[in-house]
């Protein structure tokens, strides 16, 4: 991975040390600007031609620049920000209040340029999709400024930083870059026992559980606090135990808990393995045991769920505060961005149960669907709605022809050169779907056109909603005298339903017979 | 306290690579690793291990092993 520095320090050592850690993986370009503003406003998209990231980091605490200056600054990256919407954008969340006492009266924020005269611009910023935050706070606070700056050498190289301070910040560079381009985890799976609350449930009964503002109880009472806050930014809860249900189930009942009963969608109380529990959590969502992390205060738990299911993140939870500190500002738990379709989710999970629950009923598919009532919407062209169709292409893995992703931005210039952009939204009796399928149509020569991408989100699948959709698009293309003459299908390791879908069409229907596949 | 040349050589080691081999008569201009970049690490290596800091005069004066260890000595009296 490439990622271009824009810094007003020398980013020599901390270039060195990423370059180590991540074993050559991501190789720093970098260049130290004295005028960063100017810099910022010069460069080009042909400057950042093989770059991946652009990390931009003032050092406002070691330079302490007025306050005309970090605003300049801050607009100076937002027209960046607009200049390149296909680059993803670090930006360091550096702050200073030059050489003025603290007010008596402090605002509390969330951490990027707390409390400052520039909210504003960092609101614009980050509603940008390709900008993210460099938590550079973080890493003072948790060290304390005397600890990572060495002033009297800094003032020499324009390198302000002790060895401590270059570690943490390439630790944690090197930690942001890899996540921005990893896929999000999804789903969180806790144990209970130790985990939810201190004690064991059946041991102990429910007096001798804690889970409150004392000593005993906080980290856990925080620890409930904050997976409630992650079920609000979109991750889907469960939970995983070896214990009697009615007993876990009473401790909810008569527990004043931060989190209830009904917040976690699947709760796997039993003495099977966990693994076989947590595959079996994975098969009932329909999302990839991948996207999973998993919090027990068993080691051997732990490593056993590590061992034995592919690239999820097991946590030890050791109740101890700084543990519980260092697992809040992990990675896995941060979301690229929330969305409204993400605020709903656990709902519309909620809703899916119910769906399958009532499928058992019926005798044949073909009644159940019928019986839904589904509703769907397409729609050319819709503006509106890009954005969570730029966040579809990054996202949906199953049912996906090709895996191209597209920028909000990008998808707004395949609109300009004539493509075609088709969106379907959903909703049946039990509720909404929201946006949950795509089909990108390119321009090619005379009336003949090529299926850039098809993609559908997994929670819609299995209604044959796809079908439909298709059909639809099929004939609106018809209508003008266009005819698809290339499918664009790459295979990759997950999308074999959407490979099963195109090699039904293309023995059924007469349109795909003829169509080639590009690669 | 006067600091001692395998304390030092271990510092150098950490600051400039496991090739760093120094003697008390090592000059900074003859060692190619020694330079302005690794005389960083090396003077945060340095500082943190003595638990000492150094003013910008001194880290401009440092220009052989022979002079660290001086200034270290005069910090540590």
């Amino acid at each position: 991975m490439k990622v271009s520095v824009i810094a007003d320090v020398t980013f020599d050592h901390i270039a060195k040390e990423i370059d180590s850690i991540s074993n050559g993986s991501i190789a720093c370009t970098f260049s130290y600007e004295e005028d960063i503003v100017g810099k910022l406003l010069a460069i080009t998209t042909d400057d950042l031609k093989d770059t991946d990231v652009l990390f931009i980091h003032s050092d406002q605490v070691f330079h302490r620049r007025p306050a005309e200056w970090q605003k300049a600054y801050l607009n100076a990256i937002l027209r960046l920000s607009a200049k390149i919407s296909n680059k993803k954008i670090l930006v360091s969340n550096s702050i200073s209040t030059g050489f003025k006492t603290s007010p008596a009266k402090l605002s509390f924020g969330k951490g990027f340029y707390t409390g400052s005269l520039f909210s504003n611009e960092i609101s614009a910023l980050l509603d940008r999709p390709n900008v993210f935050a460099f938590d550079f706070q973080l890493m003072l606070t948790q060290l304390g400024e005397t600890s990572f700056y060495n002033y009297n050498v800094g003032h020499m190289y324009q390198m302000p930083y002790t060895n401590k301070a270059v570690k943490a910040i390439a630790q944690a560079l090197n930690e942001q870059v890899n996540w921005l381009f990893t896929e999000e985890k999804k789903v969180i799976v806790v144990d209970c026992d130790n985990t939810l609350w201190k004690g064991i449930i059946g041991e102990d009964g429910i007096k001798g559980i804690f889970c409150d503002k004392d000593a005993e109880g906080i980290v856990h009472y925080h620890f409930q606090e904050f997976l409630k806050l992650k079920k609000e930014e979109g991750f889907l809860l469960c939970m995983c135990s070896k214990n009697n249900e009615a007993d876990v189930k009473e401790a909810f009942a008569k527990k004043n808990f931060v989190l209830k009963w009904e917040d976690f969608i699947i709760k796997k109380i039993n003495w099977n393995d966990k693994i076989t529990n947590i595959c079996e959590i994975g098969a009932e969502l329909n999302v990839g045991t991948d996207s999973f992390i998993f919090i027990d205060d068993n080691k051997f738990e732990v490593d056993l769920v590590r061992s034995g299911i592919k690239n999820i993140t097991c946590i030890e939870f050791t109740g101890d505060y700084n543990d519980f500190l260092n697992l809040v500002n992990r990675f896995e738990f941060k979301k690229k961005q929330i969305l409204k379709a993400d605020l709903e989710k656990t709902e519309q999970y909620i809703k899916q149960q119910q769906r399958s629950s009532e499928e058992a009923h019926f005798e044949n598919i073909d009644e159940f669907i019928k019986s839904l009532n589904i509703k769907s919407e397409i729609k050319l062209n819709d503006i509106d709605d890009l954005e969570r169709l730029a966040q579809m292409t990054g996202k949906t893995n199953q049912f996906n022809f090709n895996k191209q992703e597209y920028s909000t931005e990008q998808l707004k210039q395949f609109i300009a050169k004539e493509g075609r952009v088709y969106s379907l939204k959903v909703s049946d009796k039990f509720g909404d779907y929201g946006t949950v399928g795509l089909i990108l149509i390119n321009q090619g020569k005379n009336k003949e056109v090529i299926l850039e991408n098809f993609l559908m989100s997994c929670r819609a699948l299995g209604k044959r909603i796809e079908d439909t959709f298709l059909e639809t698009v099929l004939n609106e293309l018809k209508k003008d005298e266009l005819q698809i003459t290339s499918v664009k299908f790459v295979k990759t390791e997950k999308n074999i339903p959407a490979e099963n879908f195109y090699n039904k069409i293309k023995n059924e229907t007469d349109y795909f017979r003829t169509a080639t596949t590009v690669l | 306290m006067k600091p001692t040349i395998s304390e030092l050589q271990q510092l150098f080691y950490n600051a400039l690579g496991k090739k760093a081999d120094i003697t008390e008569n090592t000059v900074k201009k003859d060692m190619v690793i020694w330079d302005s970049i690794n005389h960083i690490t090396l003077i945060n290596e340095v500082q943190d291990h003595y638990k000492v800091t150094f003013k910008i005069s001194e880290i401009q004066r440092i220009n052989s092993v022979k002079e660290l260890m001086e200034i270290i000595e005069q910090k540590l009296s």
